[in-house]
């Protein structure tokens, strides 16, 4: 059975989530915007899932527009502002995910600047830089997400709110880490948008939303046909919906407890490693996800040490999955300030609530033995990655 | 497909419902296979294995390589990203040739393109749909990079000679960009033999779930991402790849390849034998040549009726038909279709219109349920119009 420690690349789908999504895959097929029975059936679920979402985030549900996921998300809200006006200036911290600062790359090429708020060695946003850059004018957006999917270093979202908003820009946050790992509320926030993932708290892949301020002046990503207010066209993933809408509410229920457990865990991991030689961890200061732990091994490679893991049996990460395979270090540890060789040792453990105690301790053995193997092992770190 | 309380469901170009073995691998891909197809890990690496037999599998419904296939949310966004993506790279110099009765992905995201700038030519129909191939000549002779056309039309099942175009495309070095959302599964699509570069894919169509589609890309062809961030598929679509969607796509795409010319020639039969059953009153008409419209559709125009009132009596009553005055996404807005004004109905005919779409569980019995049903609610309505 694999020990799976990657929760913030995926999350398994939770059981009840597949039994409510199964009679929208199976006899109630109908395309949500038919006027017809089985067309409003699935409108009506389409709503209600909505509902579940805008519920468990305290947003309403008219805020709630349906996406592919959390990248679409990422994207319509850079995409969205920037078409609405000419190209001006957009803030974003260094640690963003890639979903952020590739659709910020991409606004850079149609004549926007993109400056980066600068992080300080635990990752969490300098607001007296982020005050400068706004002095500095013609801010149309910032985007600061509130957990990073690698550190899970978590950032004072009212406190930044407080500076955008009184600068008179728009703030997105991408949230997809921390929903499912802490309590997030849009409205407390003080974001305009928040986008958000399904497949993070156990439910399907390939369905997200973009919970955006009524007041905002957005542009769609994606055109055809004008499903969702315009902002986001195309025939509803009914099941995907449906059962982003039940992972919504079934988190509602059982997060505090779920989250006071993946707490506990990590606290023996820490324990674990903070007992070995030769361990790094990355933003152990700062507030963290509940479920993250990140940190290096001295001497060894992330992906060489994660492979080592995997025939094991142990899934953990070297830092986002979409990075993987690339080989590069880290751009979340590098912006903190951490040595390229330390941050190419990293490994991300993040846990889930059906993790279990017993886990964490054949992790911890498995990680010591390998860490004791010696130089012949293919993860350790070798003298052309260190240059 | 007769739904809990009786409903003949006649709406499968709106949505099909899962073919046979669809649910089972993406309940095994949801409940089993269900890591990050992106982590190099052992669980990743079994989902990328997954999305990988289901590339195998569309590309080969299509004669395509499954490298070339980029998967997306749905046929609207593969559009957007084939439109999009194509003016983005060709900048300036862009000018998308296209027809006036396209789906409103196509539609909508031309309107947005040549509001920032792109030059866009829309092409009428004649009165049976089809585009004038001399016309589109013209339209390549003028500097066109890209045409973009449907194959099948969703609301009427009208038919384009893509060959014909492709073959004219090519003549001329112009890309050519087919909506294929209709047409997968229901007629032969060879990309290399219609000189297709770019083909918009969509699953929920073929009995595949919704919320995936795909879009096929010839290489060298340019194209520039609409979605960004952690650069999956080749930097063309980021964002983590649903394989349960994924997968579920790929076992439609086989199974529709193992039946699709039986299962067509069979609905061409009943197709028929609901026409000439509306033929049996006044006023109907027939919106689309038979020989020119695929066998799943049957699109007819009612007269002294009114459309809105047609269509409520028919999704309501007993049995009550699934069926729809359009697309699906029109009718959610309430309009009058555009597709068969261009084909030079009245604003009045074309309101009072119905669609029929058959599908794989479509039987004879159902088709003379629904033809009777259809002719009465017609009577039925006329006598309140004659009456007032």
């Amino acid at each position: 059975m694999t020990i799976y420690f990657d929760h913030n690349a995926t999350t398994p789908l939770h059981p009840e989530v597949f039994e409510a999504m199964r009679p929208w895959l199976t006899e109630r097929h109908g395309n949500a915007s038919s006027l017809h029975r089985a067309g409003r059936e699935a409108r009506a679920a389409v709503d209600a899932a909505r509902g579940q979402v805008a519920d468990c985030v305290n947003a309403h549900p008219s805020q709630v527009i349906f996406t592919a996921g959390g990248t679409e998300a990422d994207n319509m809200a850079l995409k969205g502002v920037a078409a609405m006006r000419a190209p001006g200036r957009m803030l974003i911290s260094p640690i963003e995910h890639p979903a952020i600062t590739d659709a910020a790359g991409a606004l850079e090429r149609d004549g926007w600047r993109i400056d980066r708020v600068a992080v300080d060695g635990q990752g969490r946003v300098d607001l007296a830089d982020l005050q400068r850059q706004l002095d500095e004018g013609d801010v149309a957006l910032v985007s600061i997400m509130v957990a990073n999917n690698e550190t899970g270093v978590l950032q004072g979202m009212p406190a930044i709110a407080r500076l955008v908003r009184a600068a008179g820009a728009w703030l997105h946050t991408d949230a997809v880490q921390a929903m499912g790992k802490l309590e997030f509320d849009f409205a407390a926030s003080g974001a305009h948008c928040a986008s958000l993932s399904s497949h993070k708290i156990q439910g399907p892949k390939g369905v997200g939303a973009l919970i955006v301020d009524k007041h905002m002046d957005m542009a769609p990503l994606v055109h055809g046909g004008g499903h969702e207010q315009g902002l986001r066209s195309g025939s509803y993933n009914v099941a995907g919906i449906v059962g982003f809408g039940a992972a919504a509410a079934r988190l509602m229920n059982q997060r505090t407890s779920e989250i006071a457990h993946m707490r506990d865990l990590r606290e023996q991991l820490e324990i674990g490693l903070d007992a070995m030689p030769g361990i790094t961890r990355f933003s152990a200061q700062a507030e963290r996800l509940a479920n993250t732990c990140q940190f290096a091994v001295a001497g060894y490679d992330g992906e060489g040490l994660l492979m080592l893991l995997d025939r094991e049996d142990i899934a953990v990460s070297s830092g986002s999955a979409c990075a993987a395979g690339t080989g590069e270090p880290s751009p979340v540890l590098l912006a903190m300030g951490i040595a390229p060789d330390v941050a190419q040792g990293a490994i991300r453990v993040s846990l889930g609530p059906q993790n279990t105690l017993a886990e964490i301790q054949q992790f911890l053995l498995a990680l010591g033995r390998l860490a004791d193997g010696g130089g012949a092992m293919p993860g350790r770190i070798s003298a052309s990655v260190m240059g | 497909m007769t739904t809990a309380d009786s409903t003949i469901y006649l709406d499968h170009a709106a949505t099909a419902p899962l073919s046979p073995g669809v649910i089972e691998i993406m309940q095994q891909a949801l409940v089993a296979t269900d890591a990050n197809p992106a982590s190099p890990h052992g669980p990743g690496r079994d989902a990328a294995r997954l999305i990988d037999a289901a590339a195998e599998d569309l590309a080969r419904l299509i004669n395509a390589q499954a490298k070339d296939l980029v998967w997306t949310s749905g046929a609207t966004e593969s559009i957007n990203l084939a439109l999009k993506g194509t003016a983005a790279f060709g900048g300036a110099d862009t000018h998308i040739v296209s027809v006036v009765t396209e789906h409103s992905a196509t539609l909508d995201t031309l309107a947005w393109l040549e509001k920032h700038g792109t030059r866009v030519t829309r092409l009428a129909v004649q009165a049976d749909g089809r585009i004038d191939l001399e016309a589109l000549e013209a339209a390549l002779a003028d500097g066109a990079t890209l045409v973009s056309i449907m194959h099948v039309n969703n609301e009427t099942g009208v038919i384009q000679d893509i060959a014909a175009v492709g073959e004219r495309c090519n003549a001329h070095g112009v890309a050519l960009h087919v909506d294929a959302a209709q047409s997968l599964g229901r007629l032969v699509i060879d990309v290399q033999a219609m000189n297709i570069a770019l083909l918009s894919l969509s699953a929920h169509k073929i009995g595949g779930p919704k919320g995936i589609g795909a879009l096929y890309v010839r290489p060298r062809t340019g194209l520039a991402a609409q979605l960004h961030g952690g650069g999956q598929q080749r930097g063309l679509r980021s964002g983590t790849l649903a394989t349960h969607q994924i997968a579920g796509f790929g076992a439609a795409a086989a199974h529709v390849a193992a039946i699709r010319d039986s299962e067509q020639k069979r609905l061409a039969v009943l197709r028929e034998h609901l026409a000439d059953a509306l033929a049996g009153i006044d006023g109907v008409v027939r919106n689309g040549a038979p020989a020119h419209t695929a066998a799943a559709f049957l699109n007819v125009s009612v007269a002294g009726v009114h459309g809105d009132a047609l269509l409520m009596g028919l999704t309501a009553g007993t049995p009550a038909l699934a069926v729809s005055s359009g697309a699906a996404c029109s009718a959610a807005k309430g309009q009058s279709s555009y597709v068969l004004r261009a084909m030079g109905r009245t604003p009045r005919q074309a309101g009072a219109s119905i669609r029929f779409t058959l599908g794989v569980s479509t039987t004879l019995a159902q088709v003379e349920a629904a033809a009777n049903r259809f002719i009465d609610e017609v009577m039925r309505l006329r006598r309140i119009a004659d009456a007032a």
